[in-house]
């Protein structure tokens, strides 16, 4: 190397050296976190600020701030330093630095390093949504990243919620909120779940505005609402918005699903008339349900579920005609295409707009009018006006029956007058019903052979009815798991039946059992409960922070007659047990026939509801009831001869 | 005689072509088939499946580009078979260069009223995106598929990346009727075919000769000396030796995932092309790699793998640190790994090569896999150790089937000391001397030597790893127990708990413990835990525990099952028969010893007999041994699985042997009111 070179090198060592502590520091240490926002945290976030702009009911600008400070590797996760975007969106900036845990400059990390990529929804073929992220190594925790970003967009349909808090196991030390209104544009405000948390609102007429202090962290719990349910949040439509080039608005249901009517499905119900021919035939002399039975069963044999979500698409329905053509679509295109085929059958049937989901059964918000929901399913109204719903996406799913994917929630109807909002069936535990019914023959090797026939109804059918179309393979590890208690279970033969008119599913299993019964020291110990046992019982928490939530009653009864073995007696009969409580009963019982055998009934209701922390114990304590007397055993002697 | 066998021969190869596939038409049979002939469960089949990769001279590049064209026709035998319909394509990218979808056509037949109806496939239904920097997706999906359908589809992929012939594939997870495949590969491009699975494939074998019409920009070497180029157009017809690859495979089977395989797709019948050498014109024959010393040669000379070893400026003065004082070879590699295994953060990328060089990823501190135990093997060099890297195909990317860089993703370190040779991974903080990963316990490593010479190196561990649990409890006669209860684990136990809860707060690991480890319902007190940071020892957890109803009262006696909440009571293999192997990773062993008092109003009436049983060769075994002395019940389990990888005909017996553990885990002690 020449001297210049050098010195050159050198200068340009300096003037790096310069530049980055030109980075400074920043005043956010983990020193200086709140003690109080550290318990259940996998990550503090420090300062959260997002500034949106309302340039005009098509024009926004949303300006975010995020500094996180990650304590440990499962924080990672709560980097969230990302931008989605579609064709729709301008990203105007992008970019993240690090600092160490004592606020010292790490580095910077710039828009070209972030990843850019499809944002996959799961089910998608195709989707125009794109996601740029970063997804950075840290060298050592805790560390900091600050976030900036800003994105223009013509689409307010979607206006950013505000979500102080961001999730399990992340507190907040600051948030805030705006949008300021650059021109007076009428604008709906719905506040969840604000209360009992530190959060002030200071919106004024111009403006929204709202800002949370010290937020601690909470950690999941069982049998508890969902997250969202929970959590503080602050969501914000406009009456007129536009969406992905299309301008809508509405702000009552009744407008807002006129618009949907009117902007987005109207021009998809096109049904070519050979079609419309086809269907009257098909229907021809039926009554209105038996034709709207028909027009399903024809959607189900003649199309697929096939996902592409583009532009305005991801919300309006691909046209009937391009359904009828193509043989496939989504749960809007399938929907709109049994909805024009119900036209053409004469049969009224509204689209509509549901969260769908068996875990949680998430309501369309009814105080809050904007684009919501996840899905879409068919409400065909029958004589007494009552909804009978559909889900058009179902290839096996009888008429009328969408199980826990869409139940008993409030979901947005779009009549062609208008929207309106509804709720969907709701299964009552009693509806959800398992009978079990078995005559098993217990032998002096402790060896068992039985018969076992089961039916289901309602969200217990929902479970079971697509056992038809798995491979033997597959239904034998589905009993042996289900019986999983059994040891050395043998599956000798199934019989299923789908009555999709009652809706009811019937199993007959033919099962045998090498070691069902212990023989010790010449008795042999059993359990009369072979099969349906509670084996799992809830979570046991030291100290329980959220309420108890039942989500899906049920409603199992079951008869075993058991034939006992020769040359033995009864030694030991576990004493029957009647429990009821504000969870539900719980029963069993034994008794001797007259022929020798003996008759095991059992039955338990299992209501659904929510009810307040403290109950949760109580609830859980039931459920330790319940798997140990689903567990007594009898004990047989050998008969004295 | 002889003539009839001939004619005869001929018929058959006469009908056996008339029956061949054509695109874009269809026999009533096909069409009305309700169910697939062998596997009437199968919700679709593959009927036939046509591949043809071959060289395609580009005028445009003037070189060859590789284009492979594929036809399938596709049954759907019920609705749980539609998806089988949708074919995704997935197209490389490396910076410029990247692999084009065309000539994407396609029909769907269906029987409609008794006749056939054929419905075209259109652009509308073709979707091409970008899926990350690294590939693009196209995704196909044909109109108008219901059950019954049959749906054709053709396609034409051209890749720049010539030494790539894509995997033939003769096997899904529907079955598959007949694939044939044709590769035609030019003289200057050297394959080697290789074959996996266990389904019996036929090949066959072709050489001829072909014009080529070469036109385009030939430089003159000049150039370099001068600073001026010369260029001229040349357009001569080449005449070119090719071989043509010839595979079929008909009538094999649907593979159905299990529990405790590794990689379902290393047992996949396909056919791999692994390129072995190139002979340009003009140009002597260039051998790639052929050997697995070949692989360790080139390896060696990539700038961003062997290359990168040389530089050690970078590290020198961490290095004299980190070392300081210690003469000791063992000691001093153990320095070393520690100090990367604490400088370096994994990101979660598993890779063979480096990005930027391992000297920038040591100043970022953070790097994939390759460079991380790449800086490891430098840094060990440089103090003067023999270290090496090995290659390693991760469980999740398969066994390689030839010798091959392309058949690894992963780098570990093999280090040679006064103790012996270890294996060293410095991605997990947690990682010692000799323990892997389970993604790196996958079958066998290639050392990759200075010299240019591989040694393989087994990454299973030999010696099990163990874990000891220490229960003492009191019964009470209300068929509670409580007691307390330790907690060893030692080798890959002990590095799993680390990497899995170490970081965890206690009580998520409490609540994990009670809720999801013991599944009873325990109430786990006064716990502790030793040596969490102290690699070199095992993990101890110690703790008070109490279990309500431990115990079964049945009438004056007790029933308790004598190994409490701590033992296995269910049978991981369930189902009747099986196709793949066992893997259970790496050789375990497990031991229980439990201590049970007995209430002092209560007498012993009986205890389970002791047994031992085994598993034939060595493979594992289990001993149960019981003892009692007044009030006082003394149990010594040992349970282990020496083999962790059992093939399939060694399937029922595993099976009835954990049932017989599961039955004796079971089997109570019982006790009786005095």
């Amino acid at each position: 190397m020449t001297p210049l070179k050098n010195t050159l090198s050198a200068l340009l060592l300096l003037l790096v050296a310069t530049n980055a502590s030109a980075q400074k520091s920043i005043s956010y240490t983990r020193q200086n976190i709140p003690e109080a926002l550290i318990v259940n945290a996998n990550a503090v976030v420090r300062l959260s600020e997002t500034n949106i702009t309302m340039h005009s009911y098509k024009d926004m600008t949303v300006k975010s701030k995020r500094i996180v400070t990650i304590l440990n590797d499962q924080g990672d996760r709560y980097q969230e330093a990302y931008i989605g975007y579609d064709p729709y969106v301008d990203i105007e900036f992008l970019e993240a630095s690090i600092y160490d845990k004592n606020g010292q400059f790490v580095k910077k990390i710039k828009r070209k390093e972030f990843r850019d990529q499809s944002y996959g929804d799961g089910v998608s073929i195709y989707n125009d949504d794109r996601i740029l992220f970063l997804s950075y190594t840290p060298t050592a925790y805790p560390y900091t990243l600050v976030f900036d970003s800003e994105y223009r967009t013509s689409t307010t349909a979607f206006i950013e919620a505000w979500y102080p808090l961001g999730g399990m196991y992340v507190s907040t030390q600051k948030s805030s909120y705006s949008i300021n209104f650059e021109q007076p544009l009428p604008h709906r405000i719905k506040k969840s779940n604000l209360e009992n948390n530190p959060i002030k609102d200071l919106s004024t007429p111009q403006s929204v505005q709202f800002e949370a202090e010290n937020i601690a962290a909470v950690k999941p719990e069982g049998f508890a609402p969902t997250f969202t349910e929970m959590a503080p949040m602050v969501r914000v439509a406009l009456n007129k918005f536009h969406l992905k080039g299309v301008d809508g608005q509405g702000d009552t249901w009744e407008d807002f699903g006129k618009w949907m009517y009117d902007d987005l499905l109207m021009a998809s119900n096109d049904l070519p008339e050979a079609s419309k021919v086809k269907i009257k035939t098909l229907v021809a002399g039926k009554s209105k349900m038996e034709a709207a039975k028909l027009v399903y069963e024809y959607v189900q044999e003649n199309t697929r579920y096939v996902s592409v979500q583009i532009g305005v698409g991801g919300w309006k329905p691909m046209k009937a005609s391009e359904v009828d053509r193509l043989g496939y679509g989504d749960c809007k295109a399938l929907t709109n295409y049994t909805k024009s085929l119900m036209d053409a059958a004469g049969v009224a049937s509204y689209y509509s707009v549901v969260y769908a989901g068996a875990n949680s059964k998430k309501d369309i918000d009814e105080d809050f009018v904007a684009m919501q929901g996840n899905h879409v399913i068919l409400a065909i109204p029958d004589e007494d006006d009552k909804m009978v719903w559909i889900d058009c996406t179902s290839q096996v799913h009888p008429f009328g029956f969408v199980g826990d994917f869409t139940d008993d929630r409030k979901v947005l109807l779009v009549k062609p007058e208008g929207g309106e909002i509804v709720k969907t069936v709701r299964y009552d535990p009693k509806d959800n019903y398992q009978k079990t019914e078995a005559e098993y023959r217990l032998n002096p090797d402790g060896s068992m052979t039985g018969l076992v026939e089961i039916q289901t109804r309602g969200t217990q059918y929902n479970d079971r009815f697509t056992l038809t179309q798995r491979t033997e393979l597959e239904k034998e590890s589905h009993y042996k798991e289900f019986w999983n208690y059994l040891n050395g279970l043998q599956i000798n033969s199934i019989a299923l039946e789908n009555n999709k008119e009652s809706v009811v599913f019937t199993e007959k299993v033919d099962v045998g059992c090498d070691s069902y019964a212990t023989n010790v020291n010449g008795e042999l110990i059993f359990c009369p409960n072979g099969f349906n046992q509670i084996t799992s019982i809830p979570n046991r928490y030291r100290d329980r922070t959220m309420p108890l939530k039942l989500r899906r009653g049920y409603h199992d009864e079951d008869v075993f007659r058991i034939h006992l073995p020769e040359g033995y007696e009864i030694g030991s009969l576990p004493e029957g047990v009647s429990l009821i409580n504000p969870f539900g009963k719980y029963e069993f019982e034994l008794t001797q026939n007259p022929d020798g055998t003996l008759t095991y009934r059992r039955e338990i209701l299992r209501k659904e509801g929510v009810f307040p922390k403290e109950d949760y114990e109580a609830y859980r304590n039931f459920m330790k009831d319940v798997s140990r007397y689903d567990a007594a055993k009898i004990v047989l002697k050998k008969k004295r001869s | 005689m002889k003539k009839t066998i001939i004619i005869l021969l001929m018929l058959v190869s006469v009908l056996g072509r008339a029956q061949d596939v054509k695109f874009g038409k269809i026999d009533a049979q096909t069409l009305s088939q309700t169910q697939h002939p062998t596997d009437p469960e199968a919700a679709a089949a593959v009927l036939y499946r046509e591949y043809k990769t071959e060289y395609v001279y580009s005028k445009s590049t003037d070189w060859f580009i590789l284009v492979t064209e594929v036809f399938e026709r596709i049954k759907i035998y019920n609705k749980n078979g539609l998806d089988a319909a949708n074919k995704l394509v997935f197209l490389y990218v490396d910076n410029k260069d990247k692999e084009k979808i065309g000539s994407i056509k396609g029909f769907t037949y269906n029987l409609v009223g008794g006749k056939e109806e054929k419905t075209k496939l259109n652009d509308e239904n073709i979707f091409q995106e970008k899926v990350s920097d690294f590939y693009n997706k196209a995704s196909i999906t044909p109109p108008n598929v219901k059950e019954g359908s049959v749906v054709d589809i053709s396609y034409k992929v051209s890749s720049p990346f010539l030494w790539n012939i894509p995997e033939l594939r003769f096997q899904e997870d529907i079955p598959v009727d007949k694939v044939v495949s044709e590769v035609v590969v030019p003289e200057y491009y050297i394959f080697k075919q290789h074959v996996k699975g266990m389904y019996p494939l036929t090949f066959n074998e072709k050489k001829s000769l072909r014009l080529v019409q070469l036109t385009g920009k030939v430089s003159g070497d000049a150039g370099l000396e001068t600073g001026v180029q010369q260029t001229k157009m040349v357009s001569e017809k080449v005449s070119v030796n090719e071989t043509t690859y010839y595979v079929s495979g008909e009538n094999i089977p649907a593979m159905r995932d299990e529990s405790f395989v590794s990689n379902i797709d290393n047992y996949r019948t396909a056919v791999r092309y692994e390129l072995t050498g190139t002979k340009f014109f003009n140009s002597p024959y260039k051998m790639l790699s052929q050997t697995w010393n070949d692989v360790a040669k080139n390896m060696n000379e990539y700038e961003n793998f062997g290359k990168q070893l040389s530089k050690t400026g970078y590290f020198k003065s961490d290095l004299a640190s980190a070392t300081a004082g210690i003469q000791d070879t063992l000691q001093k590699a153990v320095a070393i790994f520690s100090h990367v295994k604490q400088k370096m953060n994994w990101n979660q990328e598993k890779r063979l090569y480096t990005e930027d060089g391992l000297e920038k990823a040591y100043e970022k501190g953070s790097g994939n896999s390759g460079e991380i135990n790449l800086i490891l093997t430098a840094m060990l060099r440089e103090a003067g150790l023999q270290a090496n890297p090995v290659l390693v195909s991760t469980r999740s990317h398969g066994i390689p089937i030839f010798p091959t860089q392309q058949g690894f993703n992963y780098v570990v370190v093999n280090v040679i000391t006064n103790q012996g040779s270890f294996l060293l991974d410095a991605t997990e903080k947690f990682a010692v001397p000799n323990i892997l990963p389970e993604r790196a316990i996958n079958w066998i490593g290639y050392m990759v030597k200075p010299d240019g010479t591989s040694e393989s190196v087994n990454l299973t561990p030999k010696t099990p790893s163990k874990k000891v649990v220490y229960v003492s409890a009191n019964l009470s006669s209300d068929g509670s127990a409580s007691g307390k209860v330790r907690i060893q684990h030692f080798d890959q136990y002990a590095f799993n708990f680390r990497e899995n809860h170490s970081r965890q707060n206690r009580e998520q690991y409490l609540d994990y413990l009670e809720n999801k480890v013991f599944t009873s319902d325990i109430v786990v007190d006064n716990y502790n835990l030793q040596n969490e940071t102290d690699l070199s020892k095992p993990i101890i957890e110690n703790f008070e525990f109490s279990k309500e109803d431990q115990c079964e009262i049945i009438g004056d006696k007790i029933y308790v099952s004598p190994l409490l909440f701590s033992s296995r009571q269910e049978n991981p293999f369930k189902l009747e028969k099986r196709d793949y192997p066992i893997d259970f990773s790496f050789p375990a062993e497990s031991q229980y010893l439990i201590t049970i008092n007995i209430p002092e109003d209560y007498t012993l009436e009986s205890v389970p007999e002791s047994v031992a049983f085994e598993l034939p060769e060595g493979i594992g075994s289990y001993q149960y041994n019981i003892t009692s002395r007044g009030n006082q019940v003394q149990i010594k389990l040992t349970s282990n699985i020496h083999a962790p990888l059992i093939s399939s005909e060694g399937y029922v017996m595993i099976k009835n042997y954990y049932e017989q553990i599961v039955l004796k885990n079971k089997e109570p002690i019982v006790i009786k009111k005095i």
